[in-house]
């Protein structure tokens, strides 16, 4: 049924040109019947896709030996790339953001670049066999053809925009037909800058392999073909000289997650099982209408869903549904050849199809579509297919592996060298990113049940979502409710027992020790007891929002010599995107001035071996030695922000990085203070006082006693320094307090896995130990 | 049957919208009636719709007549000010149709559906008959909307049982007739999202397929923002930057503006902006009245977006 291709005489030689719609089958299917047509069977193809790339896919390709063999091809690999391009129409807007952030732009949560600069850090080749470029490669590889990426190797993301095109399947019959009605409206998406450079380096390479062969084909995006044309047909473009294969370019093989091959497999997820299973290399012509094929694919699969419905071998769905969904299935089928009617295409796009039965019937009859149409023919790709392949999965998926996300944010995990007990590969994974891939489509469906991971996969050694080491918030809770317990007996303490001088009334009595020590040292006055309160106005107590420095020490300095510093930061960079606008200036000139990470806590402390049976949900497990917290907890950024606002963004020492070193150059310039490590327990002590507003409160081993330096500083500031003996705390409390684990979080440590907390107990743990105004803190924003 | 009934008289109607007060003659006797104004909207075709292009296909989809079925009648459903009104005045505009929108509430009674009276502007003591704007559209053609349906009692619903299946008419005591709906009838219903559980079975059941509209993302409140208030130029991003800032610290990270919000705080902000010109340039202060801000010349800054957050929260509005 393929007719003609179009093709183009340049001096001499023949470009065969297969302009196409990506991940489109027709296309992929033109560019194959190019090979079986003796007269188009190329010398040379050509593609859209830089030639590290087409290098890298050629070569895997060899390595899979899918070449003549008859072995089902791999849904879905993909080829990921760091992208270092930003639209120069958005620099301006780059050097604007860089001030406001006051850092460079790779610091910038990524949100922020791709709304407002469109960057996003990776973009995504993936493997489609429905994609005419891939089914070229693949050609050029089994018939053993030079095959060359004529392309850029990378740019700058262009702006995605919707144009109306007639239904590609209408390219089976006549593509010279279909481009010339088409080719105009699909250049609208063209980007002048980006992709008229683009075509000019393709022009001048096809020249180049025009001159080298006497048939070349060509197969790239139909919003290119006009403009190559022109290029090609102008004199004044001179052919380029050589095409290199460069492979040194930083493209990564990774198997991809349904949720990102899915927009790239045609109209319909099993077009591509389909495509596979009457791909025939040596001569096989398409006698039948593949509108008619998809059609027949389409209601197949839909009177599959309708059937797994109503047969419900999960047993969970209400009789009352079913008879609703009985009901309305004939207006459902309406609606369907409406909405094919009314956008054209017939069969349905998949997604579109989701969209109608979760609108017009239920969401469990849009699951079961769902779940139908992926499982169909398609054998997918799993993980432990490729065990030392990287994986490229949507973020945010639950411990369960299921979760509505959207097809955009996503994150790679690398394997580990190690395996688990059951001898699965272990990932590693990085920070999530939005990646850019035409799955807008995508968006709002479910693209992620569990029954694509693999079992290793889903069972993992580590959560995809929860990948932020966040100090879980109960460690926080129970040190600083033990703080404010703490500031508490000191109050207690000072106003049962203060001692007066003698002026008219004996109150509660002669205090003979104090009397007699002021004897002793010259001093005549007679010193009675008070219960009068004897305190100095105090945040600690009268304020929850915001403690008075707070120090622990759990054992005595000099058994301690292994430990180690590690610095606490109030949220992280990302903290400012919670600064309210009206507080932006302040904050900004403080960061500006001094660094952005505000420290809310300091620690010495011994590492831990994390148990097994906790390992994929602890990032590490701490014991404490010693600890200074400059005020309240940090459970989350948001937390952390309010606890900051409140103190004018002076609570606590703030500084370019998390090293202990930078710390203390921080304490030497503005506080004109001088520590050395040597005593950590007097270094935690002089860290907490220029923080305090009234006193410093040390909870520490009964036999503790301040050394004079600390005592001399907190002198000269005004400043007590209240001790507590650790003995005023039950003994499991204790050992407790010392535990300090990091467990991996959501963004910003807003949300936790359900797998955390049902090892670990709920996430608010010891929360109602903190006064109410810092617990209004915590839950204000969470 | 049916068919000739769809086929009875209707004179011919004026184009002008003067004539809105079109009379009309109904049933076998002729009976004199005047149809329902419907709606043209204006100001919101001074930017184009943003986004729902989903909701829209649905909505088209739904509209169209099968071969052996009559078009189907679906409820819209979505927060206040996300925008239910305007994609009717857009689909409406489209397809070049009448739209007739009758308010609901909880005071409307079954014959407010089909039918009033009043007394005539002709003098004497004679009556006229005013067809609701259900009953406008019904012998129009039209689409009609009943916005708010989820407000009204259900014994006022009864009558809309008969327009929404098969039968597509409706019954009026009050003029004696039964009004047949003419091919081109189109109806949809409109609801807050609380509302829907309110609505009786029966009314339920018949609007159907129940298309909810969620808040826009960011990038389409900009584009809405960026529409309507074209005029205030290159500084936009800042502009909607801060009030993304200021959105936040108001209602949290979590929860979107509908349309209606933005566009209602940045109209007070240029309001606040053109007062603040006309202050600095001793105008009189009546002029502001009969000027629009792009004429001001003014320029919107952040501070007026401030001043506008400040007001609306201070003051409990939003």
């Amino acid at each position: 049924m393929i007719r003609n291709l179009p093709e183009l005489d340049i001096s001499g030689n023949k470009l065969v040109a297969v302009p196409a719609i990506h991940y489109r089958a027709v296309f992929a299917m033109q560019v194959l019947s190019a090979f079986n047509n003796r007269k188009t069977r190329p010398d040379a193809i050509a593609v859209e896709l830089g030639p590290a790339a087409v290098a890298m896919i050629k070569n895997w390709f060899r390595e899979l030996g899918i070449i003549g063999k008859n072995k089902p091809f791999p849904t879905m690999l993909g080829l990921a790339h760091q992208n270092k391009r930003i639209h120069p129409r958005y620099k301006s807007r780059a050097m604007d953001l860089q001030q406001k952030y006051g850092k460079p732009l790779h610091k910038i949560p990524p949100s922020v670049l791709k709304d407002k600069i469109n960057y996003s850090p990776v973009s995504l080749i993936c493997l489609s066999s429905v994609d005419s470029i891939i089914e070229a490669i693949r050609c050029a590889v089994e018939w053993d053809i030079p095959v060359y990426g004529i392309d850029i190797e990378e740019t700058a993301h262009t702006e995605t925009h919707e144009f109306l095109i007639e239904d590609p399947l209408k390219a089976q019959d006549d593509l010279p037909g279909y481009i010339k009605r088409n080719q105009t409206p699909a250049m609208k998406i063209r980007d002048e800058y980006i992709d008229g450079r683009r075509e000019i380096v393709m022009a001048a390479r096809l020249k180049y392999l025009l001159k080298k062969y006497k048939q070349v084909l060509f197969t790239g995006g139909l919003a290119h073909w006009s403009e190559i044309q022109r290029l090609l047909n102008d004199s004044g473009l001179k052919p380029a000289t050589q095409i290199s294969e460069d492979q040194s370019s930083e493209y990564t093989r990774v198997l991809v997650h349904p949720a990102f091959a899915l927009p790239q497999m045609d109209i319909l997820p099993n077009i591509t099982a389909w495509y596979e299973k009457q791909r025939d290399i040596r001569g096989n012509r398409h006698k039948n209408s593949i509108k008619e094929i998809f059609i027949n694919l389409f209601y197949t699969q839909l009177n599959a869903a309708y059937g797994s419905y109503f047969n419900d071998a999960t047993g969970e769905i209400e009789p009352s549904e079913k008879q609703k969904i009985l009901e309305r299935w004939p207006g459902f089928r309406q609606l369907l050849e409406n909405l094919c009617a009314v956008t054209q295409r017939h069969p349905l796009h998949f997604a579109s199809l989701l969209d109608l039965a979760e609108t017009a019937l239920s969401d469990n009859f849009r699951d079961i579509l769902l779940d139908t149409f992926l499982r169909g023919d398609i054998r997918w790709t799993l993980p432990e297919d490729f065990p030392d392949l990287p994986v490229m999965v949507p973020a945010g998926i639950d411990s369960d592996g299921a979760g509505k996300q959207s097809a955009r944010e996503a994150i790679i995990g690398v394997p580990e060298e190690n395996r688990n007990d059951r001898n699965k590969t272990k990932y590693h994974f990085s920070d999530s990113f939005l990646l850019n891939v035409p799955g807008d489509k995508y968006r709002s469906t479910l693209v992620s049940a569990d029954w694509f991971m693999p079992e290793g996969y889903k069972t993992g050694q580590t959560e995809t979502s929860f990948y932020n080491p966040w100090v879980w918030p109960p460690c926080e809770y129970l040190l600083h409710g033990t703080a404010y317990e703490a500031a508490n007996m000191v109050k207690l303490n000072k106003i049962n027992k203060r001692t007066e001088i003698f002026e008219g009334s004996l109150l509660e009595g002669v205090d003979i020790k104090a009397t007699i020590r002021a004897g002793v040292k010259g001093d005549k006055n007679i010193y009675i007891n008070s219960k009068r309160e004897n305190i100095k106005e105090d945040r600690s107590i009268t304020n929850g929002t915001s403690l008075d420095p707070t120090v622990f020490i759990f054992e005595e300095y000099s058994k301690m010599n292994d430990g180690h510093w590690e610095l606490g930061a109030a949220g992280n960079p990302s903290i400012r995107n919670y600064v309210e606008a009206l507080e932006l200036t302040r904050f900004d000139q403080k960061i500006y001035n001094l660094g952005d990470y505000f420290i809310g806590s300091a620690a010495i402390e011994k590492s831990g071996s994390v148990p097994d049976s906790l390992r994929h949900v602890l990032a590490y497990m701490k014991e404490l030695a010693g600890f200074v917290t400059f005020g309240n907890p940090c459970a989350h950024v948001m937390q952390s922000v309010e606890w900051l606002k409140a103190t004018r963004y002076d609570s606590c020492p703030v500084i370019r990085n998390l090293s202990i070193w930078t710390l203390l150059k921080f304490y030497e310039i503005h506080h004109d203070i001088n520590i050395n490590l040597d005593d950590w327990a007097q270094t935690l002590v002089r860290l907490a006082i220029p923080y305090a507003s009234a006193r410093v409160v040390i909870i520490a081993p009964d036999n503790y006693v301040p050394d004079p330096i600390s005592y001399n500083e907190a002198r000269k500031k005004n400043i007590d320094l209240d001790i507590v003996p650790l003995s005023s705390f039950p003994k499991d409390r204790v050992k407790q307090l010392r535990k300090r684990y990091a467990v991996y979080a959501g963004p910003d440590g807003l949300k936790f896995s359900k797998k955390a907390e049902q090892l670990l107990g709920p996430s608010n743990k010891y929360i109602e130990m903190l006064p109410v105004r810092m617990r209004e803190q915590v839950h204000r924003n969470s | 049957m049916i068919k000739e009934k769809l086929n009875q008289k209707v004179t011919e109607l004026p184009h002008e919208r003067d004539d809105w007060t079109r009379d009309i003659t109904i049933g076998k006797d002729g009976k004199h009636v005047l149809v329902s104004e419907p709606y043209e909207p204006e100001g919101c075709f001074l930017s184009s719709l943003v986004g729902r292009k989903k909701e829209m296909r649905f909505i088209t989809a739904a509209w169209m007549k099968g071969k052996t079925t009559p078009p189907l009648s679906p409820l819209l459903v979505g927060a206040p000010g996300v925008g239910k009104n305007r994609l009717i005045y857009e689909i409406a505009d489209n397809a070049g149709k009448e739209l007739y929108i009758l308010q609901g509430h909880e005071d409307i009674t079954a014959e407010d559906m089909a039918c009033a009276i009043r007394f005539s502007d002709n003098g004497g003591n004679s009556m006229d008959y005013i067809l609701s704007p259900l009953a406008s559209a019904m012998t129009r053609g039209g689409i009609c909307m009943i916005d708010e349906i989820g407000k009204i009692r259900p014994r006022a619903l009864a009558l809309l049982a008969s327009v929404l299946d098969e039968r597509r008419y409706i019954d009026s005591t009050l003029l004696g007739e039964r009004i047949y709906a003419r091919p081109g009838f189109r109806f949809i219903g409109a609801t807050n999202s609380g509302e829907v559980s309110m609505m009786p079975e029966f009314i339920r059941s018949r609007l159907w397929p129940v298309i909810t509209l969620g808040f826009p993302e960011k990038k389409e409140i900009k584009n809405i923002i960026e529409q309507q208030f074209f005029w205030s130029g290159t500084q936009m991003d800042d502009l909607i930057d801060t009030f993304w800032d200021l959105w936040r610290k108001n209602y949290g990270p979590d929860k979107l503006p509908a349309p209606r919000d933005a566009i209602h705080i940045f109209s007070l902000a240029s309001n606040l902006c053109d007062l603040d010109e006309s202050q600095h340039n001793d105008r009189d202060p009546r002029e502001i009245f009969s000027r629009t801000h792009s004429s001001s010349g003014a320029q919107l800054t952040s501070k007026h977006l401030e001043s506008a957050f400040e007001y609306l929260f201070d003051q409990g509005v939003m």
